[in-house]
């Protein structure tokens, strides 16, 4: 009897001493990790707006720069982002990728159907064939290119306006994001112009 | 999203999450010397894989709506811990001949990354309830085909080659294992839907 | 110098070093921790992250466990390093998201997996258990640091024929054509087994039960 009570009482002593440490460091650290998520989202809106900022100031100018706009999409809340000076417009793109969810910004030329530039905050694909989609180069392709209606990624030499290069070896990896791109579009592009007017 | 079907296929081949996730590599070659207990380990990790996958995804909705994700891997190795424990005891009651097949190997189980990976990653990949058991279905049928076919290969080299004195053992199962994974990555094409 | 090197060889700490890096490696000779050998090393600075935090978990989950080695209950033994160590790989996990989230995104899961790394396990079973703090700590460290060398090593291969680069320095010509399996898991099999070979070739160390 005396044994189990030592050991439960061990076991105990264990379990709180550990999930105090936890508890501790989770409040030192919280309020960062929402901060860091907040600025990576940031950056990639000001590098589309082509405005200059600081890793120090970045709260501060893109509040100054940027106007955020709340959208309605059937009773659930969206806000994209609006840079006064262009007219250009930055949301948030997700949806499943080959592993893991890929998660982006996507920022549309003032008619709403071009595309000024697109940034990958988080994805899991496979590294060196699908993780090339958050190289420069290959997001570079982007831009420029119209939904009309649709984004289409191809596997030929791009011909259309609508049309991008894929990523070679990815087929996976390009079509799920051909879905992200097309879906969030298709979902805010009325709401977008009804804004206009 | 993905369907289902298409999650269980791709957990086994062209995502198997020995071959080409490279987890579970402790038992993998430590047990992978003769068929028999290749079989036994493979069983035993698609029973308790299975299990604890279906069991960590409430689990880890409770802890959601309490704000205390972070505690998860904390809770899911003791919620693996407590599952193992109790498949032992229950399949030695319940049939010792099971037992003896692949009983043995269950707690070794506790720390084969499988087990806890499956949860990490329903978690990390937002799956919902159908697809965390999907996943977790096909990823341990997916390493219980890896280590059997290691297994079998073994088995076959043992008579039949010579290898290089520093590879001699453990060190030639990564080249075989890379072939295996190459053969795996080459499923990715495969789409039946 | 020759009979302080002399008197050195023999020192316990010495020894324990020794063995951690090389003799018995955990990766070469023991074949411990090979998940997170091979799915992280895919980089340079993946591997050095994973290595840095693998050090952290192996150290401080061994002094820990050290500390307390005459208070755990057999019984519950396995169970009590499964929280000491997953504590502190939610700790390393939480530092690592708030000051360096870039590498915290890249390793992903696998940090977590930590936990179900042997090497964590293995050194607080077969060492720190049965001995005192100092020893734990020399033996915690250089187990992590055989660990860390050889996923170094992988990676360097791997990142530099997979990329073309080394800690995203480009190194290779531009004509230079990316080995995409080098990026995948293969590549990572393949690099390992022939750096397997290398160091038990050069340490005269071979599997005496050669199948």
């Amino acid at each position: 009897m005396k044994r189990i009570l030592s050991i439960m009482g061990f076991v105990f002593a264990m379990g709180s001493i550990t999930s105090l440490l936890i508890i501790g460091m989770d409040a030192l650290t919280f309020e960062r990790i929402l901060a860091n998520e907040q600025a990576l989202f940031q950056s990639k809106v000001l590098d589309a707006f082509d405005v200059p900022y600081t890793t120090a100031t970045i709260n501060e100018v893109f509040i100054q720069n940027v106007e955020a706009i709340e959208l309605d999409v059937n009773g659930e809340t969206v806000t994209v982002y609006r840079d006064p000076k262009t007219g250009r417009i930055s949301m948030e793109i997700s949806g499943g990728g080959v592993w893991g969810p890929i998660i982006g910004v996507l920022t549309l030329e003032p008619d709403f159907v071009t595309i000024a530039n697109v940034a990958i905050l988080q994805q899991e694909e496979t590294p060196g064939l699908g993780g090339r989609i958050t190289e420069p180069a290959y997001l570079a392709k982007y831009i420029g290119v119209v939904f009309n209606p649709d984004v289409v990624v191809t596997k030929n030499i791009p011909s259309a306006d609508n049309e991008v290069d894929a990523i070679t070896g990815a087929t996976g990896t390009s079509t799920r994001f051909q879905i992200i791109l097309n879906d969030t579009h298709a979902k805010l592009f009325p709401l977008l112009q009804a804004l206009e007017n | 999203m993905a369907n289902l079907a298409d999650i269980f296929i791709t957990s086994i081949l062209s995502g198997n999450i020995a071959l080409t996730l490279i987890l579970g590599m402790c038992p993998l070659i430590a047990i992978s010397t003769n068929v028999k207990n290749a079989q036994g380990m493979g069983l035993a990790v698609i029973f308790v894989v299975t299990i604890t996958g279906i069991i960590n995804y409430p689990i880890y909705l409770l802890l959601q709506a309490t704000g205390t994700e972070r505690l998860s891997i904390l809770v899911f190795i003791i919620t693996i811990a407590a599952t193992v424990q109790f498949l032992e005891l229950f399949i030695e009651k319940v049939s010792p001949r099971m037992y003896n097949n692949f009983g043995l190997f269950l707690p070794l189980i506790t720390v084969n990354c499988v087990v806890l990976a499956v949860s990490l990653f329903f978690v990390n990949r937002g799956y919902n309830f159908g697809q965390t058991a999907a996943f977790s279905f096909g990823a341990s049928i997916g390493w219980a085909l890896a280590i059997i076919l290691l297994a079998a290969i073994r088995e076959k080299m043992k008579n039949h080659s010579s290898v290089p004195r520093g590879l001699a053992g453990r060190g030639i199962v990564f080249v075989v294992l890379g072939i295996l994974s190459l053969a795996f990555i080459g499923f990715t094409g495969l789409s039946f839907f | 110098m020759n009979r302080f090197w002399k008197r050195l060889q023999y020192t316990k700490w010495f020894n324990i070093s020794k063995d951690g890096i090389f003799k018995e490696n955990p990766i070469v000779v023991a074949v411990l921790g090979i998940c997170s050998a091979l799915a992280v090393t895919n980089r340079v600075e993946n591997a050095i992250a994973m290595g840095l935090a693998v050090m952290f978990v192996v150290t401080a989950s061994s002094l820990v466990v050290s500390a307390i080695r005459n208070f755990i209950p057999s019984r519950v033994r396995m169970i009590t390093y499964m929280v000491i160590i997953s504590s502190f790989v939610i700790l390393v996990q939480m530092f690592l998201e708030a000051f360096f989230p870039v590498i915290a995104a890249s390793l992903g899961a696998y940090l977590g997996l930590i936990v179900t790394n042997c090497i964590v396990m293995g050194r607080a079973e077969a060492f720190a258990v049965k001995n005192p703090l100092k020893y734990t700590f020399f033996d915690g460290v250089a187990n992590s640091l055989g660990y860390m060398w050889i996923l170094i090593a992988v990676a360097f291969f791997r990142e530099i024929l997979a990329f073309g680069t080394l800690l995203n320095f480009r190194v290779m010509p531009d004509t230079w054509v990316n080995w995409t399996v080098m990026a995948l898991a293969p590549g990572g099999f393949f690099v390992l087994a022939l750096i397997i070979w290398g160091v038990r070739e050069w340490a005269k160390y071979f599997d005496v039960a050669a199948e």
